[in-house]
């Protein structure tokens, strides 16, 4: 197995292009141990540490957010982001533990797209846009778009995801991220990412989405409509539960079935609702 | 690299070149090479912290930082501690409270745990104790005594001179 | 307590702590021999499979390999404590998803793992047995066909295909009894597969000098039980063998048996080299021990007043791929199966099965937290249908010093009452606990909280062990046992023990880690025996050299020995005399080099508690010869239950323990803690899980223990100190206890939550949530 230190996304790229089936690594958090077990044996490492700037969290004027693939867990753990955007925060902050955190990524934990992981869900309520680079250029595609299957992502084999994107947070807008796992730590049972612009305790835009309910992150419009101009009380929530239980397709494990999985979901989404609803109240 | 070839960083201070074999991890350059094993193997995985160390300055797992990505960096493990006072401090109440006990474990915690006192402002409180260690898993002692120590600890080193007697 | 000795109750911290906390004890892992090689294992992917062939050519010509073994290439000499049915390498047949199927050494770890997956191993797949109900079921594949042919213990009592054990533990008329009982409650409770999860994995270094001796390093709690199954193993005189223990991180039982010493040491042999295996945690969670999982049947009967009269109790356990300590497992579960209650009429009974899964054996609690989880709920079942308090109707029926065990013993000492009152009363229990039935329990936000109690007995008297206590030059003391410290702090407990009997500061004493070379005998370090058991050896053996001593001084002093007194601090003096006195270092001076020879002292024993009363029981193929000194505890647990997601957090809990007399309190209060949270975790969290044979969750990130978070700060230990005659000092054990009680007492304050019970553990959030749901379609 060979490792590659470039300094440049053009280089990184290059390298990638040039040696079949390469993967990039960039905090190994996830890569390693999977190494460890045998579970991967790629010939070629694209090491990301020493691409210069891609650990950078940039604030733009007006609340809006660039953030290098690279920038740790940790790092967006501790950005205190305004809004909506503090779903991203939240959910960074459960991501396993702190030493995983000080050097996983959020654009590794996002180009693994396991789909209990607690990024992925949040990047899409928050509707960031990405942007991969390519032989050809550089791309952007939301976050939405960005997770395909299972482990899939719609990166192409000689991509990099090397910046997100996010839109200065509505006025009004509040995010929150309800994980429930068997114990601190371990991935989703089932997690709730919600962001909701609200106007004098009206809801005028909602994005729920669940995390380890799906081959990835799960969001329906017609659950988030059905929060939409709504006080988001008992009924309507209710409503976005039971649709986004209907729509979902958990996996089974020793986590829980997916009948168990599927169960839990409308309470979930309702302490997600809850949860963003309060810091709403706190701030009014 | 494809075969073995040699790694360039600091552990515990002194600059080291250590030959690493490819796939190989920081815990086995450390347990290995280095013959530095006070960093324990207990999963391998990321989720025991038995091989917890700092990696410019921040706690990291050995087992997931791959030996040759680590080239340059500055590596601390638990021995590199020695004559730390906030680690002198933290050691004193855990074998006073009975925080150590089979010490697989025991290293892991006293590197997270010196890296939450040099990071924190004011003494953590038992909340932020059990949620940093979160990540190292003991089986011996059920957390009571090595959260009460950690906490005894804290209030001694951070925002204080450190290594002064408990009050 | 004002005439105890300085050294006994004092919170000493572990002398070992200074050398954990800088990393520098020494793990098996982290020792290295001159030219030593590195092995690694291939194991069975098939549960159950014939080996047709394995082709090894692959692996031998790596450069760097210096040995490849199957099974084909040691000598079929099985081994096992009841049942000789266990070899190094599968011999002809796998009957686990990763039992080992062929070994490497090579000259580094990477060589011997890229060697082992090189080779190729051809299987005819069997029909494997995977549960108890398959193991016992008409026309039932037998795991080991060739069962009868192998070397055994006699009165195993097995009776069917694929059992290995059946016993029976029984008193009075049950049948007859049921018609004096006004209340009686019949349940089937399962509890599950268990893994040690002991954070080291298992390790072992081997090599052979020129003379053909054998050393072994291991993590191990029985240098002995090494040697002795070494000897077996490889066709050596134990005096060939020198088994010795490095620091061993954790083991809770899993290390108490056997575990890769026989494996390590072929391939040392077929090597001429030192070589060292330590398995990956995917391994160890793969190819060495768990708890017994099993099925318990429990029907108890009370009086309407409240006086417990019968049980009839019938438990499986399920024994996995290869018996290891199933009968004893077996046998020790129903002695406990009675409970700490004196109740007239019972029949217990069980037995232990093979199946094509990983092999059980002794897991901290050795059969009784299967038995305890069934019998405490079973008793807070019926408390609730007789409308009694459950403390109250565990304290009526209560066994109290000088009442007698199932079986006829006399109970010798007994603080179960204080503990179930102190327990409580800490609680703060009547003000927690509105009632029981559905939605008592005060919660927000779809949570129910509940409280619920256990109360439960072990032993700490078995089998046997021995001490030797040297006087050195200098007057301090050499203290030599065969103990492991697995980090609950057997060494600082016996040495405080030794120094006590001496009546000297414990820094005056140096005590050697278990070494089959160095130290006398001990069975093994588990059943909670050591400081009741070797603390008994060390405290003769001490007592030997203070009769030396004294012997010395008298002689010197020119005096009869009863004119000479021990003082405080190793001195040694005529009675009434305080001028007149040598200090340890005169006398061991004049012993060394004047007259008499170098002061030592031994001590050993065989458990010698009463008898069973084999007139008064029905006993029937009972595992131990003699077995006793009861240790008594009971539990208070504050849970509440998320109603949406099914989950139980523990809010708080009160852990009192009858110790007899804690050596060192703090070591006392961290077995406690410790044993408490591991059964928590067994109640709540931990399963090994099979699909089709195939172990589904063999890694720490699958298979989850508690974290700190997930755990309160409020586990209060109660330590309560009735005296027992026989312990050194009064003490008696605490090792396993504190994970008996924790799964029943947590499933009682479920119970009391949510007016469910709950007869299957770990009570997942899926299988609480399911209990929800069925109660709220009735």
């Amino acid at each position: 197995m060979q490792l590659f230190h470039p300094t440049t996304i053009d280089e990184a790229v290059t390298l990638l292009a040039a040696h079949e089936e390469a993967r990039c690594i960039a905090g190994g958090q996830t890569l390693v141990a999977m190494l460890n077990l045998g579970l991967l044996d790629p010939p070629a490492l694209v090491s990301l540490r020493k691409v210069e700037g891609l650990d950078r969290l940039v604030r733009h004027a007006g609340g809006g957010v660039t953030m290098g693939a690279a920038v740790t867990q940790a790092a967006l753990a501790a950005a205190g982001l305004p809004g909506a955007l503090a779903v991203l925060c939240e959910a960074a902050q459960q991501v396993a533990h702190p030493a995983i955190r000080n050097f996983g990524t959020v654009g590794g934990a996002l180009c693994h797209a396991d789909p209990a992981a607690d990024l992925p869900p949040a990047f899409v309520a928050a509707d960031a846009r990405l942007t991969a680079v390519g032989p050809t250029g550089e791309r952007s595609l939301s976050a939405g778009d960005f997770f395909v299957d299972y482990l899939t992502t719609a990166l192409a084999e000689d991509e990099i995801l090397t910046a997100i994107h996010l839109l200065p947070p509505p006025t009004g807008s509040v995010g929150a991220y309800y994980k429930f796992a068997r114990v601190d730590g371990d991935y989703a049972t089932v997690s709730v990412a919600a962001t909701l612009t609200l106007e004098g305790g009206v809801c005028r835009a909602a994005r729920i989405v669940l995390g380890s309910c799906a081959a990835g992150p799960l969001r329906l419009d017609a659950a988030d409509e059905a929060l939409a101009d709504t006080r988001p009380d008992g009924k309507a929530v209710a409503r976005a539960g039971a649709l986004l239980q209907e729509a979902a397709e958990p996996l089974a494990d020793m986590r829980g079935s997916a009948e168990y999985r599927r169960r839990i979901i409308p309470g979930l989404v309702a302490r997600a609702v809850e949860a963003a609803m309060a810091k709403s109240e706190a701030r009014s | 690299m494809t075969a073995a070839a040699g790694v360039g960083l600091t552990v515990n201070g002194d600059p080291l070149t250590l030959v690493a074999g490819p796939g190989a991890t920081l815990l086995d350059l450390l347990r290995g090479a280095a013959q530095l094993t006070g960093s324990k193997r207990g999963c391998n995985s990321g989720v025991c912290g038995a091989c917890t160390v700092l990696v410019d300055g921040r706690a990291a797992r050995a087992c997931l930082m791959l030996a040759a990505d680590c080239a340059g960096r500055d590596v601390v493990t638990v021995e590199g501690l020695d004559g730390d006072p906030n680690a002198a401090v933290l050691g004193e109440e855990m074998a006073k409270s009975g925080a150590v006990q089979c010490g697989y474990c025991t290293p892991g915690i006293v590197v997270a745990l010196t890296d939450l006192f040099r990071s924190a402002v004011e003494p953590p409180d038992a909340e932020a104790v059990r949620h940093w260690l979160g990540g190292n898993i003991c089986r011996c002692t059920g957390y009571v005594s090595i959260v009460e120590a950690a906490v005894r600890a804290g209030g001694r080193c951070v925002g204080s001179e450190p290594g002064l007697p408990a009050q | 307590m004002n005439d105890l000795p300085e050294a006994i109750g004092k919170r000493l911290p572990r002398r070992d702590a200074a050398d954990k906390l800088a990393g520098a004890a020494r793990y098996t892992d982290d020792l290295a021999r001159p030219g030593m090689l590195h092995a690694a294992i291939l194991g069975s992917p098939w549960p159950s499979a014939r080996i047709l062939g394995i082709d090894t050519a692959a692996a031998r010509a790596l450069p760097g390999v210096k040995a490849v073994l199957t099974g084909a290439d040691l000598p079929e000499r099985r081994w096992g404590l009841f049942v000789y049915d266990e070899t190094a390498l599968a011999a002809g047949v796998v009957r686990y998803v990763g039992e080992p199927v062929a070994a490497v050494a090579a000259a580094d770890l990477a060589t011997a793992r890229a060697a082992a997956a090189l080779i190729e191993v051809d299987y005819e797949e069997l029909t494997p047995v995977l549960s108890i109900e398959e193991a016992l079921r008409d026309g039932a594949v037998p795991v080991h066909p060739h069962f009868d042919s192998y070397e055994k213990r006699p009165d195993l009592g097995f009776e069917r295909v694929n059992e290995i054990a059946r016993q029976e533990f029984s008193e009075g008329d049950v049948e007859a009894a049921w018609a004096d009982c006004d209340v009686v409650v019949d349940g089937v409770y399962e509890v599950p597969s268990q893994s040690h999860v002991y954070l080291e994995p298992v390790s072992a270094i081997a090599e052979f000098d020129r003379a053909g001796k054998l050393t072994v390093r291991s993590a191990n709690q029985s240098v002995n039980k090494v040697q002795a199954t070494l000897s077996r193993a490889l066709d050596l005189p134990m005096s060939k063998i020198r088994a010795t223990t490095p620091a061993v991180g954790g083991a809770f039982g899993g290390k108490s048996g056997v575990t890769v010493q026989p494996l390590v040491a072929h391939l040392a042999r077929a090597t001429g080299r030192p070589v060292r295996l330590t398995l990956t945690r995917e391994e160890d969670f793969m190819m060495m021990r768990r708890r017994h999982p099993a099925i318990v049947r429990v029907k108890t009967g009370a009086k309407a007043d409240g006086t417990l009269v019968a049980r009839d109790l019938e438990i499986v356990y399920d024994g996995g791929a290869y018996a290891e300590d199933s009968p004893a497992v077996l046998g020790f579960g129903l002695l406990m199966a009675r409970g700490p209650y004196a109740i007239p009429h019972c029949r217990l009974r069980g037995s232990a099965v093979y199946t094509n899964r990983l092999r059980a054996a002794g897991f901290r609690g050795y059969g009784n937290p299967q038995v305890t989880f069934a019998t405490e709920a079973q008793i807070d079942e019926l408390a609730d249908k007789l409308g009694l308090d459950p403390v109250d109707f565990r304290l009526k029926n209560a066994v109290t010093t000088g009442g007698r065990w199932i079986g006829g013993q006399t109970i010798t000492s007994c603080g179960l009452a204080e503990c179930l009152t102190r327990a409580r009363d800490a609680a703060g229990w009547t003000g927690k606990r509105p009632g029981s039935g559905a939605g008592t329990g005060a919660g927000a936000n779809g949570r129910l909280r509940g409280v619920g109690v256990s109360a439960f007995a072990h032993i700490c008297g078995l089998l046997g062990t021995s001490a030797t206590v040297r006087l050195l030059e200098d007057g301090t003391v050499a203290l030599a046992h065969s103990a492991v410290d697995l980090g609950q702090g057997a060494e600082a407990a016996l040495a405080q023990i030794c120094a006590g009997a001496l009546d000297i500061d414990i820094d005056r004493i140096d005590s050697t880690s278990a070494d089959s070379g160095a130290a006398p005998y001990n069975w093994s370090t588990g059943g909670s025996r050591v400081t009741y058991m070797v603390g008994r050896a060390v405290v003769k053996a001490a007592d030997s050299v203070r009769e030396q001593i004294v012997r010395h001084a008298a002689e010197t002093f020119e005096c009869a020995p009863g004119d000479i007194e021990i003082r405080p601090g190793g001195r040694a003096g005529i009675v009434g005399v305080p001028e007149k006195e040598l200090s340890f270092g005169d006398i061991s001076l004049r012993a060394h080099y004047q007259a008499g020879g170098p002061i030592i002292g031994s001590g050993g024993l065989v458990y010698d508690g009463e008898a069973f009363d084999y007139k008064e029981a029905l006993i029937r193929n009972y595992p131990f010869a003699r077995i006793g000194t009861y240790i008594f505890g009971a539990h208070v647990v504050e849970v509440e239950v998320d109603t949406v997601t099914g989950k139980v957090e523990i809010l708080r809990a009160w852990a009192a323990h009858d110790v007899g007399r804690a050596i060192n309190p703090t070591a006392v209060e961290g077995q406690i803690q410790g044993g408490f949270v591991q059964g928590a975790g067994y109640a709540l969290v931990e399963e090994l899980l099979w699909e089709d044979g195939q172990p589904i969750n063999p890694s720490m990130m699958d298979y989850k223990v508690y974290g700190a978070p997930d755990l309160p700060l409020e586990i209060h230990p109660i330590v309560v100190e009735d005296p027992e005659p026989s312990g050194p000092f009064g003490a008696k054990g605490i090792g396993e206890p504190p994970l008996v009680g924790a799964a029943p007492a947590i499933a009682n304050a479920v119970a009391n939550a949510t007016g469910l019970r709950l007869r299957t553990i770990p009570m997942t959030p899926e299988r609480v949530l399911d209990a929800l749901a069925a109660a709220a379609e009735e």
